[in-house]
């Protein structure tokens, strides 16, 4: 009892903070100033607004009650619905309710229920079912409110924001005290309120969180995964009590089944785990159809190339279906034989392969970027969704990673690099999971300007890393024969002629793609009587300013590290010449040179010489720095876009 | 399961010695798959072989078909994969599939994997934009590391209706050739069969044993096309054929496909009982419509009612989604697909007095065009057709944005089946021409000094160019709109952009005014003592045509439209114009008219006036240097740049 009241205390104190301003969320219960709204205060050009969201999640499931004003007929999608759920025997979705209120002309309020024949009900996968719904006669000004409770118990997690703003955004959790568990809270945004109690008929304690008043959120140009950014709670359930019969005659036994309260705990799980730990060193070569050059891979003689072997033997044999998992399918030899599996799979088998190969290998979970980070504080197993591979030979270790078939060895996909990764072994720990190799561009253009303004030339572009996965990913996406033309678009307008003189590499990833195209145009570029204006970069790195915005909410994330050349020359025809070029000039951002430009030009008799290098020596910048960011951007693209002129002597 | 994948293992290493043997031995046993026999015409332009294409269509009685694809693609990369997908597509209350076979195939032929029924996945096909659809899909994923390879997909589909027989398309894209095709499409004597071949000349034959009559046709060796610009739709020059019954059952629905006439009588007859309100509903319609005074009238107030009050979900289910939910379930709930938006709308015109037909089209890219000579169910959307004594209305009843009368870009220009009662007829939907799509934009360019330009742009679009901006305005934020518009506009580096986006309701074509003010600053560099300004505006968009010795198709442009273009630049007394070449350009032809003027309107004031307009053409290859040239002398033009220096 003593508990109770002291979990009362704390409910009174807080919830009187809240009555002012808590919405009436009784259903059925819509407020004149609800209907007659015609805009969010908070949110001037919102189209819709979420009056409330209200969420319970219980012993006896997880429910929902949401109130929708629309603003604009424009936003009546956000009134189409498709809800997943699982089925698990008789407890599906229940209490599934829905109204809309317009307020017609003479006053009165128009109600309309949600059609029950209207919700139609879809057999996903599995044991999942997809509930869809419209809610009815939304129009300019309505009122929608809508509730369900699905029987399947878990603790929920809950979602705070929204592509719309939220009114007022309430959760609570009612969950027995026999299961532990830990909330954790996502996001920018601060709670409003929290608030303790306890459900006497649940007998279980209760947690309350409110958020009012939650902006929409708005992707923002160069941001990385919204998820960083995004409001929402999430659970990790670490212990639950029980009470166990010892055997018929005797009482129960009280018992605490600890699920992973340390990360050591949960290492040791995962070590355990049948579809993980226990595959550890399972022999693979011998399952590949191909069994005979498997062999022939694992023995070969120097390690680094042994361990390069086996990487490029699964990136290329093994695809990844597109589904991230930090375990497996549990069914290794069957996604051999079809060939493509979930990451997890085709890291298993990377693994296990280098295992056989006598390579030092080390097994990292970790969590994709577009995800959101990594919280380490708790030890939570349902963190992570992807598992790769730490390799060591001497002092030289690497990250390898085979769900990308257009890269190296030596780089691991963007997605997976997310700051840090747990070691999956006794004493587990926390590494940093980061590139070494910095992407590198070249290109090499060489090109002859004749009176009319028209060019001709040679392009020769070698590239590597990032840079070239995506030249390989779009080889492979496109039709053929629009190859060229897309990857040369924006580089000189109205190409005439392009041959394809030569393209490298192309399926080799370990080998920088190389291309040559002759290029020819027939229309000039920009010309007036006396003078013709030459494009300063044949291909600037930014060739519009992307930071557009006064205020900027996230992080900055560039693509990734890089350094990109441009070396162009310009042989201007006989009886021109240079009225204006560009200085050598060089400029940078950050205290310690993060992003670095530099331009050199120089004239040599009828040619113009260009060299321009840019070097991305980092690529995560606090939003602290916008302004500063903005301003070096301003300056960058208005530098790299300049024009030569040349004109009549 | 260990052990079975342990044989299988085992089997592969034994399949591998057998081949080494099977070399050696002879050629006799040949694989048929084996890409070498892939002849080397087929392999040009090429991303995808289809091997052999056979449809095996049999009408077993009017409630009963089967058809048997057996469909065998040769990957020459992963282009090629990417145009197809394996899979089944079928209908729950409608469709059975059974016998799926697919089986992978290496370059040399040889058979490497043989697919179970377990790694074929069954799954609801979402479009991405229905609320519900009985559509539901198998298929697998397939992958193979080393290109090319085969792969050979057979399924059978058994329906328990009559109206869906074959349309045989083998080449249905762009970089796909075929080896081999054919179809055979089988019913009982008693019934009829028709067929229409497009663009071949090969003739099918016919079996006729004692109970079926059986119609073959098959077709090798069609080289793969290029998408090239001014590229027509693929079905413009491809063979296809298109199967058709006289008489078929759809659900508890018997009806006849011999004429247009009767199709259309039959989609009518299915709907019936449904564009009828309840008496509340009727009174609804009447007040709404009571204060006006013609039919036109009417038919403006009752449209807009729709756009107001009832929105578009796609539900996909019912009668092959033939049959539509009544008007007063509409009304209820404020919501309905295309035919149920159709229904709705002929309702209430019903109601007010004025008949109307709702009209089945093929909407967004026409590929196969309903012909007025061969009727066949070729259509996805419904629109409703007012004939009116003097020019009749069509209404598109699924837009939000779209003025009375106006059909947009979705469905102009093509065949529509008006349905009654009585029977149905083709009947062309209105065309958009140069009359209809306009652009017309004002720039002003106010040039402050060496380093700052004040814009001023005022831009008209009507017809076509209009649609997709009333639709941003609709269904999007302000916020939004402007981030959207400055990509839409190529107006990049720009700063203090107001811009104002206004839809003209009054017009009968969507019309929308845009005003834009920004700046544009640059700081110069004290070397450049000039500044140089593009005589084009930003968001023209250059066409350009490639010198191409080796195009066969036509060129083929079906969106006309035209477009004045006025630039003005005032700029201060301490600049004088340095270097400008007054440009005086007329071009006439067929296809297009184009003409660009400038000239000096006072002391500080240049002026550039372009007018462009392109009609629609097809036009042959032979007689395509007019219209390369013609759009070469616009880009030369438009690269003229104006030179200001320090008066």
């Amino acid at each position: 009892m003593k508990y109770i009241k002291f979990f009362l205390f704390i409910h009174l104190s807080t919830i009187f903070g809240q009555l002012k301003d808590r919405p009436d969320m009784k259903w059925g219960k819509i407020s004149m100033h609800e209907l007659t709204m015609t805009s969010c205060n908070f949110d001037s050009n919102a189209m819709a607004l979420i009056l409330f969201d209200y969420g319970e999640s219980t012993p006896q499931g997880f429910f929902k009650h949401t109130r929708i004003k629309v603003f604009k007929k424009g936003a009546s999608n956000i009134a189409n619905y498709r809800i997943p759920y699982f089925v698990s025997g008789s407890k599906d979705i229940t209490q599934f309710e829905g109204t809309s209120y317009n307020l017609q002309k003479n006053g009165t309020i128009q109600k309309t229920n949600l059609d029950r024949n209207t919700i139609f009900y879809t057999e996903f996968r599995d044991n999942i079912q997809l509930a869809s719904f419209s809610m009815p006669n939304v129009i300019e000004g309505t009122v929608f409110e809508f509730k369900y409770k699905l029987g399947f118990v878990n603790a929920f997690d809950w979602q705070f924001q929204d592509l719309y703003p939220i009114q007022w955004s309430e959760y609570k959790t009612v969950i027995p005290s026999s299961i532990q568990f830990q909330d954790f809270l996502f996001g920018n945004l601060k709670v409003d309120y929290i608030s303790k109690d306890y459900d006497v008929n649940e007998q279980a304690p209760t947690k309350t969180w409110v958020m009012k008043q939650v902006p929409a959120l708005k992707p923002e140009p160069y941001m990385d995964s919204y998820q960083n950014y995004l409001s929402k709670l999430e659970f990790q359930i670490f212990a639950v009590e029980g009470y166990q019969s010892i055997n018929s005659n005797n009482p129960t036994v009280k018992y605490v089944r600890l699920t992973y309260n340390t990360w050591n705990k949960v290492s040791e799980f995962l070590l355990d785990d049948p579809y993980f730990g226990k595959l550890f060193g399972n022999k693979v070569a011998g399952k590949f159809a191909d069994a005979d050059s498997v062999d022939n891979i694992i023995s070969i003689k120097d390690p680094k190339n042994r361990m390069i072997a086996c990487f490029k033997f699964v990136q290329k044999n093994i695809k990844w279906n597109g589904n991230y998992y930090a375990s497996t399918s549990g069914s290794i030899g069957k996604t051999i034989s079809k060939r493509t599996g979930i990451s997890g799979d085709v890291n298993m088998i990377l693994f296990n392969l280098l295992i056989q190969a006598n390579i030092r290998v080390e097994p990292v979970i970790i969590r994709t970027k577009n995800i959101g980070r990594l919280e380490t504080t708790y030890p939570m197993t349902d963190r992570f969704n992807h598992f790769i591979v730490k390799s060591s030979i001497g002092d030289e270790s690497w990250f390898l990673d085979a769900t990308d078939q257009n890269l190296p060895f030596d780089f691991v996909p963007l997605n997976s690099l997310n700051s840090a990764g747990l070691t999956v072994e006794k004493e587990p720990k926390f590494i940093a999971v980061n590139q070494k190799n910095i992407s590198k561009r070249n290109i090499v253009t060489q090109f002859l300007v004749d009176k009319s303004g028209t060019l001709t030339g040679l392009y020769q572009e070698k590239s590597d890393g990032y840079f070239a996965s995506d030249i390989r990913e779009n080889y492979k996406s496109i039709d053929k024969n629009k190859f060229t033309e897309n990857h040369l678009q924006g580089i000189i307008n109205n190409i005439e002629e392009v041959s394809i003189s030569n393209i490298e590499n192309i399926l080799l990833n370990d080998k920088p793609i190389k291309m040559t195209f002759k290029i020819s145009s027939d229309a000039p570029i920009s010309v007036n009587n006396s003078q013709i204006l030459l494009p300063l970069l044949i291909k600037p790195d930014f060739k519009n300013q992307p930071f557009m915005d006064d205020f900027r909410k996230y992080d900055i994330a560039m693509p990734f590290v890089q350094e990109s050349t441009l070396m162009n020359s310009y042989t201007i025809p006989e009886g021109y010449e240079i009225t204006y070029l560009p200085t050598s000039t060089k400029i940078t951002f950050g205290l310690n040179d993060e992003i670095v430009w530099t331009l050199r030009t120089t004239v040599e008799d009828k040619t113009i010489k260009i060299l321009s290098k840019m070097n991305l020596n980092k690529s995560e910048f606090s939003k602290d720095q916008y302004n500063e960011f903005k301003s070096f951007f301003s300056d960058l693209v208005l530098k790299q876009n300049e024009k030569i002129i040349i004109s009549k002597k | 399961m260990k052990k079975l994948s342990f044989r299988k293992n085992n089997m592969f290493r034994t399949l591998s010695y057998f081949l080494i043997f099977q070399t050696v031995i002879s050629q006799a046993f040949e694989n048929k798959y084996d890409v070498k026999l892939i002849p080397q015409l087929l392999l040009e332009n090429a991303d995808l072989v289809i091997r052999n294409y056979n449809i095996d269509f049999e009408m077993l009685s009017i409630d009963k078909t089967v058809n048997k694809e057996h469909i065998t693609y040769t990957f020459l990369n992963e282009s090629g994969v990417n145009k197809v997908k394996l899979a089944a597509f079928y209908k729950e209350s409608q469709d059975k599939i059974s016998n799926i076979s697919i089986k992978l195939f290496d370059k040399n032929g040889t058979l490497v994997r043989k697919f179970k029924q377990s790694d074929i996945a069954d799954y609801p096909a979402f479009d991405g934009f229905s609320v519900k659809t009985d559509y539901r899909i198998k298929y697998a994923d397939f992958y193979y590391p080393d290109f090319p390879y085969t792969i050979e997909f057979e399924y059978d589909k058994s329906s328990n209706h009559s109206i869906g027989f074959p349309i045989f398309t083998p080449q249905f894209d762009f970089r796909i050739s075929i080896e081999s095709a054919s179809i055979s499409v089988k019913v009982p004597l008693n019934d009829s069969l028709r067929y229409k071949i497009y663009n071949s000349t090969v003739q099918p034959s016919f079996i006729n044993d004692l109970k079926y009559l059986s119609c073959n046709f098959s077709i090798t060796g069609l080289q793969a096309k290029n998408k090239e610009e001014f590229n027509p739709s693929i079905f413009k020059y491809v063979p296809y054929v298109v199967f058709a019954p006289n008489k078929f059952k759809f659900g508890k629905y018997y009806g006849q496909l011999d004429t247009w006439n009767n199709f259309g009588k039959f989609y009518s007859n299915l709907n019936k009982d449904k564009p009828f309100f309840s008496d509340e509903n009727k009174a609804k319609v009447l007040e709404l419509v009571k204060n006006c005074k013609s039919d036109k009238e009417k038919i403006e107030v009752l449209y807009n009612h729709l756009q107001k009050t009832k929105r578009y979900v796609s539900i996909q289910i019912g009668v092959g989604g033939m049959q539509c939910f009544d008007a007063d379930f509409v009304e209820q709930y404020g919501f309905g697909d295309c035919k149920a938006l159709s229904n709705y709308m002929q309702a209430m015109l019903k109601v007010a007095g004025i008949t109307s037909h709702v009209a089945l089209v093929y909407a967004g890219e026409q590929l196969l065009e309903p012909d007025p000579n061969f009727t066949a169910n070729l259509f996805n959307h419904a629109i409703l057709f007012i004939p009116l004594p003097n020019d009749s209305i069509w209404l598109e009843c699924t837009s939000e944005t779209l003025p009375v009368g106006y059909l947009g870009s979705f469905t102009n220009n093509r065949n529509a089946l008006i349905t009654t009662s009585e029977g149905g007829y083709l009947k062309k939907t209105p065309k958009y021409g140069l009359e209809t799509n306009k652009i017309t934009s004002n720039t002003k360019v106010e040039i402050i000094d060496k380093s700052i330009q004040l814009y001023n742009v005022r831009l008209n679009l009507k017809g076509i160019p209009a649609e997709l901006v009333g639709q941003l305005n609709f269904y999007t934020s302000p916020k939004d709109q402007e981030k959207w518009i400055i990509n839409y506009l190529q107006i990049n580096n720009i700063q203090d952009l107001k811009f104002k986006i206004e839809n003209i309701k009054t017009d009968t074509i969507p019309s929308i005014k845009i005003e834009l003010n920004y700046k544009k600053e640059i700081n110069i560099n004290s070397i450049n003592n000039q500044i140089n300004i593009s005589t084009k505006a930003d968001f023209i968009q250059n066409r350009t045509i490639k010198n191409s010795k080796l195009r066969i198709e036509n060129y083929y442009n079906n969106n006309a439209l035209s477009r004045l273009d006025t630039m003005q630049f005032n700029y201060p007394t301490n600049l004088k114009l340095f270097d400008f070449k007054n440009v005086n350009s007329e071009l006439n032809y067929d296809f297009g008219h184009y003409n660009k003027l400038s000239y000096l309107n006072s002391d500080n004031q240049l002026i550039i006036i372009r007018k462009f307009h392109l009609d629609c053409f097809d036009i042959k290859p032979n007689d395509s240097a007019y219209l390369k040239s013609f759009f070469d002398q616009i880009i030369r033009d438009d690269k003229q740049v104006v030179t200001f220096i320090n008066n």
